[in-house]
């Protein structure tokens, strides 16, 4: 699966994450931490714990920080985290999420 | 809609609603695994999302307890944080999501076996198909019912005991469950469930019974129901052991129910289309085993031994070593624990004894972390009430009563006594009582004097004594009774004088002291407090830091861990009974001061009647037990 630039700028609690956000996120991790996450998740599909946990041990080898919520700030990092991975450059101190600001 | 809190607020408060619920429930199906053996779980579903082949029952109270989960149907999961991922590896209770089990796909149903044993409730209901009633949610928490029949499939020898029987469930089933969302099982109820409100209500009357508070033998009573209905045919030949439930309160808050299960057949008046049933919860059933030590859980309105054999004591033993542990000893043996400093064995003594007994003891003597069960069906094993009652339910475990209800109540309020110690055996007998201020009454113990004290009977097994004490201004704050309950019948005075704080009346008979204020309307407990404490007496004996003797007043002893002594020796005698139109959580706050006295609830009966309203009856004892 092609790189899809991530996405970080998730506003706030009501934003959902469908399948296709998965897919990208998943695919994404799997350059830039070369695991091999599902990426065909469809609206038929429950996240398991196993790809989930996966998923968050990767993106803390970036940033540890990262929690295993599903929280939008925590999204935000997850794929900050992925973006840095695939060297991409870390944003100012301002527009990067806060670690205080993590649920 | 209607607060309660609000209501009670008001002089005239519209009476709560009553509801009665028939409802054969998911506790009498007993699962069949994929392979066709019989599970010792309530359902087994045959076919279930992904990695939840062996998903095990099913039941609100599991339900409720799980989390969302990350489920793209709907569009997508909210990123509020909430969300989890399924963890398909477990095969417990977990595998169930806050909705329920969730369907394969969006558009996946549901199909499973299940088996109705021989001697479950449906009894006479079983036939080829019967319908059940199933709740389903979406991935938003919406819920959904549906009526589906259950058909009768291919019985095998092997379920000699069982009928076995089909359901298959879809999204088509549930009027409006949207497009693109997962359907969620959340319960089912065997049978069609009936509902009896406020109009087809007769009358209702419900004794919800808790663990008597007996220090030297308590007991675990049952909890019972008496409805009758109009208009409820449909319910006439329903079996026995059918769960019925209560609950009342107003639309949207209404209480939490109150189980029981039919006791016999109901007795039908065809001319005046009335159906009497009467409903025990499954505590009334232990009278009725006999065991060896073991440890027990209810299961519907059965119950049934959790582990043979020493649960009971190796539960409490865990316990006891953790608590050793906690004050530096060390745990050594099976029965034995020994103080490792002072190598003094001090032993803890289960005997074996009626499950009952157990459960009640059990339950006086753990703080309330400590036990399994606080809430059986019906009852409430160990009800406390803490402070003034505000807004949350009566049929909450923790409560808060004020002990000052009633208009007609003139006492002054906050009176207690919280200490009664005895010495029988000399003369002359003395009866130590201390008034615990809780009022700040009186100001000074030198401004305080006994008023007045004075006969209220003569008679030889009813001598009362009507104390007052008073300030020098002939205030009065303070008014009990004392009542001679046996011995000589000599008739002699109290006599009454200030020690500091503490107010010593010498009376003239043997036997047990019982004093009480007129906010009580009765107070009788010749049985059940048995614990004095008292430093110059032999009834609180310190053995060591972890074990304490209690001598009863039978000169019995009794080993009991400290903290546990303590609080015997700290727990009051007097048992409180109120009595007020309404339900309980109809308090009349316009009566109710700031004074406020902790109370556990012994029992606590509720009488609906019909064109609404309640009448109903509190019996409690102070402090927290």
């Amino acid at each position: 699966m092609a790189w899809i630039t991530p996405v970080t700028n998730r506003k706030n609690e009501k934003t959902r994450t469908t399948a296709s956000d998965f897919n990208r996120i998943c695919g994404n991790a799997n350059i830039a931490f070369g695991t091999a996450l599902k990426t065909d998740w469809t609206v038929n599909d429950i996240v398991d714990a196993t790809t989930w946990n996966a998923l968050i041990e990767a993106a803390r080898s970036v940033d540890n920080s990262i929690t295993n919520s599903s929280h939008y700030k925590n999204l935000n990092k997850i794929e900050y985290a992925i973006l840095l991975g695939n060297g991409g450059t870390k944003p100012s101190d301002e527009l990067y999420p806060s670690d205080d600001l993590l649920p | 809609m209607l607060d309660i809190v609000a209501e009670n607020q008001k002089p005239y408060r519209k009476a709560l609603d009553a509801m009665i619920v028939v409802n054969p429930s998911l506790q009498y199906l007993f699962g069949t695994s994929a392979d066709g053996t019989v599970k010792n779980s309530l359902l087994t579903f045959e076919q279930a999302y992904g990695g939840l082949t062996y998903s095990k029952n099913m039941r609100p109270g599991f339900i409720n307890k799980q989390q969302k989960v990350m489920d793209f149907a709907g569009g997508g999961f909210i990123n509020d944080g909430e969300a989890v991922p399924l963890n398909t590896t477990y095969t417990s209770t977990h595998n169930h999501t806050h909705y329920g089990v969730p369907a394969q796909t969006v558009n996946g149903s549901f199909s499973f076996d299940f088996g109705l044993s021989n001697n479950a409730s449906l009894g006479d209901r079983v036939k080829s198909d019967f319908p059940m009633t199933v709740y389903a949610y979406d991935s938003k928490g919406n819920k959904y019912r549906a009526s589906i029949t259950a058909t009768k499939y291919a019985d095998t020898s092997q379920f000699v005991s069982f009928f076995k029987y089909h359901l298959n469930i879809s999204k088509t089933d549930f009027d409006g469950f949207p497009e693109n969302e997962r359907l969620y099982i959340g319960y089912l109820d065997c049978l069609d469930t009936y509902i009896y409100e406020n109009d087809q209500i007769i009358n209702c009357m419900l004794n919800l019974r808790g663990c008597e508070l007996n220090i030297v033998s308590p007991t675990m009573q049952g909890s019972e129901i008496s409805v009758e209905l109009r208009d409820a045919e449909e319910i006439k030949d329903i079996s026995k052991g059918i769960r019925i439930q209560y609950l009342s309160g107003y639309v949207g808050m209404m209480s939490t129910p109150r189980t029981f299960y039919i006791d016999e057949y109901p007795q039908i008046d065809d001319i005046r289309k009335r159906v009497s049933i009467k409903g025990s919860d499954c505590t009334t059933r232990m009278s009725d085993v006999t065991d060896d030590l073991a440890f027990y859980r209810f299961y519907g309105s059965n119950i049934k031994k959790y582990v043979i054999a020493n649960e009971l004591i190796g539960r409490i033993f865990d316990h006891a070593i953790k608590y050793h542990q906690r004050h530096n000893y060390e745990y050594k043996g099976t029965n034995t624990l020994n103080n490792e400093a002072n190598d003094i064995p001090t032993k803890i003594n289960v005997s074996d004894q009626n499950i009952r007994t157990q459960l009640a003891d059990a339950n006086r003597w753990w703080n309330e972390d400590d036990f399994v069960f606080k809430y059986v069906d019906a009852g409430f094993p160990r009800w406390i009430a803490l402070e003034q009652h505000t807004a949350s339910s009566i049929y909450d475990y923790e409560r808060t009563v004020s002990c000052n209800l009633g208009k007609e109540n003139k006492t002054i309020p906050g009176t207690m006594i919280s200490e009664f110690s005895v010495q029988s055996e000399e003369k002359p007998n003395r009866y130590n009582i201390e008034l615990v201020d809780i009022t700040n009454y009186p100001p000074t113990a030198e401004a305080a004097e006994v008023k007045q004290i004075a006969y209220k009977s003569s008679a030889v097994k009813d001598v009362e004594y009507k104390i007052v004490l008073s300030d020098g201004n002939d205030n009065k704050y303070k008014s009990f009774f004392a009542k001679k309950t046996s011995g000589s019948s000599e008739e002699h005075p109290i006599e009454a004088f200030m020690e500091g704080a503490q107010v010593t009346y010498y009376a003239p008979w043997s036997g047990a002291l019982y004093v009480y204020g007129e906010i009580l309307t009765k107070v009788e407990d010749t049985d059940h407090f048995a614990y004095g404490r008292n430093p110059n007496g032999k009834e609180y004996v310190e053995t060591d830091e972890v074990f304490t003797q209690l001598y009863d007043r039978n000169g019995e002893e009794h080993v009991l861990r400290s903290d546990a002594a303590q609080k015997i020796a700290n727990a009051p005698n007097l048992k409180y009974t109120f009595r007020w139109r309404g339900d309980p959580r109809m308090q009349p706050f316009d009566v109710i001061t700031a004074n406020n006295i902790l109370m556990t609830v012994e029992s606590l009966t509720l009488e609906h009647t019909e064109g609404g309203g309640f009448s109903s009856e509190v019996v409690a004892r102070g402090g927290r037990w």
